[in-house]
């Protein structure tokens, strides 16, 4: 074997002279170019040095792929052809396809190099911190002023009705009416007393309209007292399911968990009452049937009360919370529940149903649907 | 019954009756009164208006008085109908492929029900696409 | 009978028809002296009406004579002569001067006329000039003359002042070369110059154009040369688009959502708002 071995790398020793040494010599020259290349590439100073082009120009037909110009508009719309003719015009492309700006052209601003950086970064943070302060009191403000506002308003109407109302006695009058009522001197004061009380509050609404205005509430004149009420709610839930969350030390997960049964204690607490909140809802259809606040219903039952609770005995109200129950096949008889949409969720996510279970809404005696359909976080 | 549905007579009136209504769905059905699936549609579409009123507004569409949306929503189906809810079309999942609109004629007043309580849920939820209850691949084929 | 000279020289050229001697046909002449040089073949056809001039004999023994009618309106230039010119003032007739010939004996034995160089009377000035019969240039003096401005007859160099480039292809022969009389040198600098801009600038126009043309040729050389494989035309019949072919074009009937999603894509596409349709509807007909 190490006989071979030494015949053989003989023969290719005594081959090996004639080609090697050019190709030795190849290599070298091709590190060798590389080393320059590199040192031109990578050295400071000639990238500091603009003119003094050591890189290769491409040549323009080396690009492949280009076509030539067909349309220059089609329906208002430009087309850039697809070439490097514009290009080549701000720049060129060296050997290795990189694009090179031409350098006359570039714009320096002298009050750049007086910028500090540093100083200014440090400036920007505690600003931030303001703007959130801001927002913050500028939200509680909005309910508080929402909250003044509602007492003014009437239900049903917007901010811009109620300026009306409140203004409306007085613009109704013309110059000979209030010269008439002079005369006649101090025989109504009682109606004078209210107008003069409208006369405040239509002040008060102006002022609150204002502010709101200000902070960029551009549309508080189109509100509606159900809109303002909604909002009120809503932050209001948003305060208690903060305050309930943070005692008990849980992570968000389970805080919003908290919330979810919140809700559904106010919903329950409220179920009590079917007959008004009927009526509430029917008088909402006209501005946001969601948006109600069931305790609220009852005054808002004399205004548009005109349709008899007869005709929706079973309406379906997709902001009550949904219970359900299950079966694992169809031919069971046994049903499982009631449980709630979370509890629902959390099953289905844990992949407690593998093959899906039959389930259906609580209350309803409807069609068993899988539970692979139902999305339950639709009804959290 | 006392309650009809309503017709909208031109593109403009469809374009209007779903951007006034900030907190309901509309659901637009378009296509032929006289047309038998439609006929088959409007009787669910009816029975179940009264029950949604709360949250959703159903209204009717003469696809030949108001030939604008055929093309752009692809109204070739005899009857068909679509969700929006402010001012945004929203797509179910229907098992059927077509997740833009029902295009055939639902006869389960329920059904279509739970379709649209699911829709509602998930379009005040922000989601542009959810899944019907139930899986009408089986039932309705191209 | 006679035969039309072009025909006669085609059936010459087969050998149909005996060559007479006597009529040497002077296109033919032509022809055989245009496959001479190589540089540039100019084709001449044979039936050139060079016989327009009765006198232009291409006959080495024969004296070339530029004939001109004696109009007197001949040195304006903004008089072009015209056959009446020629019937009422006849033709100006060559009379050299006996030193004239002797100057120019003495400068040809000296000088010897190249290949395709002609001798040729001027009848204006009453002396000889010479014109390259391949590419219409002339000169007073021989062109080996150190002192020789060989220069194109001054007719096509009107021309080429004026912008006209069309005479290029149809020399004619009754063309004078520019005067080189020191009195008009300043004129003739100018004139030079002029013609020598003129030039710069055509040729460099050509030039340009070239380039493009090549560029463009280059490209679309590149394009056929690579088909991409995945392009429709590389497996079916369809004939070969740019890039911006299948490109849906504003205006085109279309749906309302994305009609290239497929799949899951397919499914995930909402139609936009009966507004945004209304709106988009509203365009097209103003577009249209």
């Amino acid at each position: 074997m190490s006989k071979r071995k030494v015949t053989f790398e003989g023969e290719e020793n005594f081959e090996i002279p004639d080609a090697d040494p050019p190709k030795i010599s190849k290599n070298e020259d091709e590190s060798k170019e590389k080393s320059g290349r590199f040192k031109d590439k990578h050295s400071l100073d000639s990238d500091e040095e603009d003119g003094g082009e050591k890189y290769e120009l491409m040549n323009e037909d080396d690009i492949e792929g280009q076509e030539n110009a067909t349309i220059d508009y089609d329906d208002g719309i430009k087309i850039t052809p697809f070439n490097m003719e514009e290009e080549l015009e701000e720049g060129h492309f060296d050997t290795q396809g990189t694009y090179i700006f031409k350098k006359e052209k570039e714009i320096h601003d002298n009050w750049l190099d007086d910028v500090e950086w540093q100083k200014i970064k440090e400036v920007a943070k505690p600003a931030d911190d303001d703007s959130d302060e801001d927002e913050q009191t500028e939200s509680i403000d909005k309910i508080a002023i929402y909250k003044s506002m509602i007492e003014l308003m009437k239900p049903g109407e917007n901010v811009n009705k109620a300026l009306r109302r409140l203004g409306g006695g007085k613009s109704n009058m013309s110059a000979s009416q209030r010269w008439k009522k002079k005369k006649k001197g101090d025989t109504n004061t009682e109606t004078d007393k209210t107008s003069t009380k409208n006369t405040e509050h239509l002040n008060q609404l102006t002022g609150f309209a204002d502010k709101l205005l200000q902070n960029g509430h551009f549309e508080i004149y189109q509100d509606t007292y159900e809109k303002m009420q909604f909002t009120i709610k809503k932050a209001e839930d948003d305060e208690n399911a903060k305050k309930t969350a943070i005692p008990e030390d849980m992570d968000d997960d389970d805080a919003l968990d908290m919330f979810g049964d919140n809700l559904d204690k106010d919903n329950k607490d409220t179920k009590g009452d079917t007959d008004t909140k009927a009526e509430g809802r029917e008088t909402n259809g006209e501005s946001g049937p969601v948006k109600e606040n069931p305790t609220q219903s009852d005054t808002n039952t004399a205004d548009t009360n005109d349709k008899p609770e007869e005709t929706a005995p079973n309406m379906v109200d997709p902001t009550a919370e949904v219970t359900w129950e299950y079966k694992w096949k169809e031919e069971e008889e046994e049903l499982h529940g009631p449980f709630t949409s979370q509890q629902m969720l959390d099953w289905t996510e844990d992949n407690y149903f593998p093959d899906g279970v039959l389930c259906r809404k609580v209350g309803k005696e409807t069609r068993f649907y899988s539970s692979k359909r139902i999305d339950f976080d639709l009804y959290t | 019954m006392s309650y009809m549905l309503q017709h909208l007579n031109n593109g403009w009136q469809v374009d209007q009756a779903i951007l006034c209504e900030e907190e309901r769905l509309t659901v637009i059905r378009f296509g032929h009164d006289w047309d038998p699936t439609c006929m088959a549609m409007d009787e669910t579409l009816m029975n179940a208006a009264e029950k949604l009123k709360n949250f959703c507004i159903i209204y009717l569409v003469d696809i030949t008085e108001v030939p604008d949306f055929n093309k752009m929503y692809e109204l070739y189906d005899p009857c068909t109908v679509m969700f929006f809810y402010r001012n945004k079309h929203i797509m179910i999942d229907l098992g059927t492929g077509n997740n833009n609109k029902i295009n055939w004629a639902m006869e389960d007043t329920q059904e279509f029900i739970d379709i649209v309580e699911t829709v509602f849920r998930g379009a005040r939820k922000g989601r542009g696409l959810v899944v019907s209850p139930k899986d009408y691949s089986t039932k309705y084929r191209y | 009978m006679p035969l039309p000279a072009g025909l006669l020289a085609r059936l010459k050229k087969r050998g149909l028809v005996k060559v007479d001697d006597n009529t040497p046909d002077e296109g033919e002449e032509v022809f055989a002296e245009d496959y001479d040089d190589d540089e540039r073949p100019k084709p001449i056809p044979e039936e050139e009406p060079i016989e327009k001039e009765q006198e232009t004999e291409f006959d080495e023994n024969r004296e070339l004579v530029h004939e001109v009618s004696a109009c007197p309106n001949i040195m304006n230039m903004y008089h072009s002569c015209t056959k009446f010119c020629e019937e009422r003032w006849g033709k100006k007739e060559f009379s050299p001067s006996e030193a004239m010939i002797r100057r120019r004996d003495r400068t040809l034995t000296a000088h010897p006329l190249p290949e395709k160089w002609r001798e040729v009377a001027d009848t204006d000035t009453n002396r000889y000039y010479y014109w390259n019969v391949h590419t219409d240039e002339v000169s007073w003096l021989p062109p080996t003359h150190p002192r020789a401005k060989v220069t194109f007859p001054a007719e096509k160099l009107k021309n080429l002042l004026e912008g006209k480039e069309n005479v290029d292809n149809e020399p004619e022969e009754d063309e004078q070369p520019v005067m080189p009389s020191i009195d008009d040198s300043d004129f003739e600098a100018l004139e030079n110059q002029i013609r020598r801009k003129a030039r710069e600038k055509e040729q460099e126009q050509k030039r340009e154009k070239q380039k493009k043309e090549r560029r463009g040729e280059k490209r679309k050389k590149a394009d056929e040369d690579t088909l991409d494989p995945m392009d429709p035309a590389s497996y079916s019949d369809i004939a070969r688009g740019s890039w911006s072919t299948g490109l849906e074009r504003g205006g085109d009937a279309k749906t309302g959502v994305d009609s290239t999603a497929s799949g899951p894509l397919f499914q995930q596409r909402p139609y936009p708002s009966p507004g945004a349709i209304l709106r988009a509807n509203r365009k097209l007909e103003e577009q249209e």
